[in-house]
């Protein structure tokens, strides 16, 4: 077995791939990872993969030219996925995709490009939700302001929504910080992704902050409901309770929490 | 009436959002918009939910009313003229203010304005204009504006505002001309359509103008939809040429196009009645959508059902199903409802009813059958149709792969065969399949009967899963 260890971006996953690719290792002895988690086997060699970006942009653009812009697009968020198989999942996506072309797509009878699809509905999927339920708070100093959110997305989000919002926020000072991967985006005069300093974070998240606007959208929140027709179920549903720890119109109220929990009760009984 | 005019904002939002909350329509989809160089503020096809109230609603749109005041006194409305309520309105400082700061929190979309009628309709609409001007031109905004059409404005001040918003919409309240006499006495049905129409040829126009840009620069034409996404950028582009719609490259009219809504159960309209007038406003009016709106029985009148009544719920998801089925697809009102039966079934969904109705059409091989068959098959939605159809190309398809497609068998079985094969053994007979349907159905009709889940239906249009790429 040769076990090929990369870092875990789109750029170390796609370097991955060219390397594997190159060495042509058969299926059946080859397995594909990032660095996480790693439980060594003694049987095994390990390849530790160096990210080159001229690589990445290689796999990339084959990937483009010669199977289709939306297997790009579906590879690129399925590298985004928190799943452990997703290397080895895109690698064997690919083999098919570079064999049938755009074709591949739309085979659904292959495991290959069904796995793929699946990671990049989740990550699209949690993306999606994401991209409304963040929440900035303006944090600093006059003169020195910055919008500031925090996420725990199960996936990498941080690419995308960066992307989603220095578009939407193209004037504005930013930063989106992924609590669980201790990684941000930042998006000033240039706009960067990395490693952040968490208790850094802690310390700017609890000083000087305008609230003003926070209390505003909490009594929007309260009064736009409509009473008779009352349903904490529903909004679980579509506002499942892992996106809320920094949603500030569930943060204080935290009511709505408890009525769903009294709903459950006496459903139960 | 009592008017307080200085209240703190905080106290306004209050009222004048709980004003506004009985009016359905809280989307912020249909139109596809890049952000600016100066400004704030973006806008996609899909729009995004940025919340879920307590009654499960989605909250996109930061939905308030200008003014609570009104003339009118239309029975079914919180806010008619013979209600003791405290009344107060935004500046449109107030408005732009809180509409940017919700913005750059990512707190909402955009900006969802209606409002009472004030002095007369033309003020009205001539406020909300320079809200949106005020909301565009001098803080910039990009975002996505959904604003009510007032019945009864003249026809430059809905042009005018038609260049500033995204979407446009008017009431038409109650499905008949004689309900809306009945219950509101200052609105006439030729007061609502009129605007309606101006729209609708408003954005015909412009469509128009768009495809001739299009062809003057030899672009091909991506399908038959004129909507493109980055219809504004072509625009740019073609500026050299001296062709240019109204008012500049960002002005497009309506872009996201107009809806309407009609609220169901406040008058005796069969569901028929209603379906049928959503048809003819999709085939006539190129609506968008038309929203149903369960009646909350709030105001004490001997022309509506009693105080406390409760809303009628379901019936509003089946008409919010039907809907559906008109408009992607391919059935007529007239398929799914008559004279004979005119409400929907209250077990059954209205297209597993038609085709337990219809089983001579049934099983459908999922191999051989037209597109237009398999949409009407019971766990088929149109994006697995849509993925049937290209994954058959390749391969013959089996039942595993049908569910790896996303076909809901467990509904769908009953109706279709892979390569002359059924699931199970089933019967392909009436009494049999709607036991069997009616108890996958249980839980969920007793749901929204006794708990009211409600749930927005978000199918393509509203919330296309989401591609940046």
């Amino acid at each position: 077995m040769i076990t090929y260890l990369c870092e875990d971006t789109p750029e170390g996953i796609f370097t991955a791939i060219y390397d594997a690719w190159a060495a042509k290792i058969p299926d059946d002895r080859l397995h594909l990872m990032t660095e996480q988690e790693m439980n060594f086997s003694l049987f095994t060699e390990y390849r530790q993969v160096e990210t080159d970006q001229e690589k990445a942009v290689k796999v990339a653009r084959s990937i483009r030219q010669k199977i289709a812009n939306e297997a790009y697009v579906q590879v690129y968020y399925a590298s985004l996925s928190d799943e452990e198989d997703k290397v080895d999942a895109i690698y064997h996506f690919l083999k098919q995709g570079f064999r049938y072309g755009a074709r591949v797509l739309d085979m659904h009878g292959l495991v290959q490009v069904c796995r793929v699809y699946e990671l990049y509905r989740a990550v699209s999927n949690e993306n999606q939700k994401y991209r409304g339920f963040v929440r900035f708070a303006e944090i600093g100093r006059q003169g020195q302001k910055l919008l500031l959110a925090r996420i725990r997305p199960k996936n990498q989000l941080l690419p995308l929504l960066g992307q989603h919002f220095a578009d939407r926020f193209g004037q504005e000072n930013f930063a989106i910080i992924d609590d669980e991967r201790a990684m941000g985006y930042f998006h000033g005069k240039t706009a960067f992704l990395s490693k952040v300093d968490m208790a850094q974070i802690d310390r700017l998240w609890q000083g000087q902050r305008d609230t003003a606007y926070e209390e505003l959208f909490q009594t929007f929140f309260r009064s736009i409901a409509i009473k008779e027709r009352e349903n904490y179920v529903c909004q679980r549903t579509m506002c499942p309770i892992r996106y809320r720890d920094y949603m500030v119109e569930f943060n204080k109220t935290g009511t709505d929490h408890e009525k769903l929990h009294k709903i459950q009760e006496e459903h139960r009984a | 009436m009592i008017v307080l005019e200085d209240l703190e904002i905080e106290k306004k939002l209050e009222i004048l959002s709980d004003a506004a909350k009985y009016d359905v329509a809280c989307t912020s989809s249909g139109v596809e918009r890049k952000g600016s160089q100066e400004g704030m503020g973006n806008a996609t096809q899909c729009g995004i939910c940025h919340s879920f109230a307590a009654d499960g609603r989605c909250i996109s749109l930061l939905k308030v009313l200008l003014t609570n005041e009104c003339i009118y006194d239309c029975k079914y409305c919180i806010n008619r003229r013979s209600n003791d309520t405290v009344r107060t309105s935004f500046t449109p400082q107030e408005l732009c203010e809180l509409t940017i700061q919700f913005y750059r929190r990512n707190y909402i979309e955009g900006l969802f304005l209606s409002s009472g009628i004030r002095r007369s309709p033309d003020e009205t609409m001539e406020q909300i204009y320079q809200v949106l001007f005020l909301l565009r031109r001098q803080y910039h905004f990009n975002g996505y504006i959904h604003v009510k059409g007032i019945p009864g404005a003249s026809a430059e001040l809905v042009q005018a505002v038609g260049y500033l918003a995204d979407r446009m919409s008017l009431n038409l309240e109650l499905p008949t001309a004689q309900g809306l006499k009945k219950l509101a006495p200052g609105k006439t049905r030729e007061k609502i359509l009129t605007p309606m129409r101006q729209i609708q040829n408003g954005i015909r126009e412009q469509k128009l103008l768009l495809a001739d840009h299009r062809r003057i620069a030899g672009k091909q034409d991506r399908g038959s939809s004129l909507y493109l996404p980055g219809g504004g950028q072509l625009l740019r582009e073609k500026s050299s040429y001296g062709v240019s719609v109204p008012g500049g490259k960002q002005d497009r009219f309506v872009p996201a196009g107009q809806s309407t809504q009609m609220i169901v159960g406040a008058t005796q309209e069969n569901d028929y009645q209603i379906l049928t007038i959503a048809e003819s406003l999709y085939q006539k009016y190129e609506l968008k959508r038309v929203f149903y709106s369960a009646y909350v029985a709030l105001n004490e009148d001997r022309d509506l059902p009693q105080v406390g009544t409760k809303p009628p719920l379901l019936r509003e998801h089946r008409l919010y199903q039907a809907d559906f089925l008109l408009r992607f697809y391919g059935f007529a009102a007239k398929e799914l409802l008559s004279e004979e039966k005119p409400n929907f079934n209250v077990y059954l969904d209205p297209k597993c009813d038609w085709a337990i109705r219809h089983l001579e059409y049934f099983p459908v091989e999922i191999n051989r059958a037209g597109y237009e068959m398999l949409l009407r098959v019971p766990g088929i939605g149109v994006k697995s149709a849509q993925r049937i159809m290209r994954a058959r190309r390749s391969a013959k398809l089996d039942f595993d792969q049908l569910k790896r497609i996303g076909v809901v068998l467990k509904r769908a079985h009953y109706f279709i065969t892979c390569n002359g094969k059924m699931l199970y053994h089933t019967k392909i007979e009436e009494d049999y399949i709607t036991r069997r349907i009616l108890e996958l159905d249980h839980a969920k009709n007793w749901q929204m009967e006794y708990q009211m889940t409600y749930r927005q239906l978000s199918l393509f249009d509203d919330r296309k899963e989401g591609m940046t790429g």
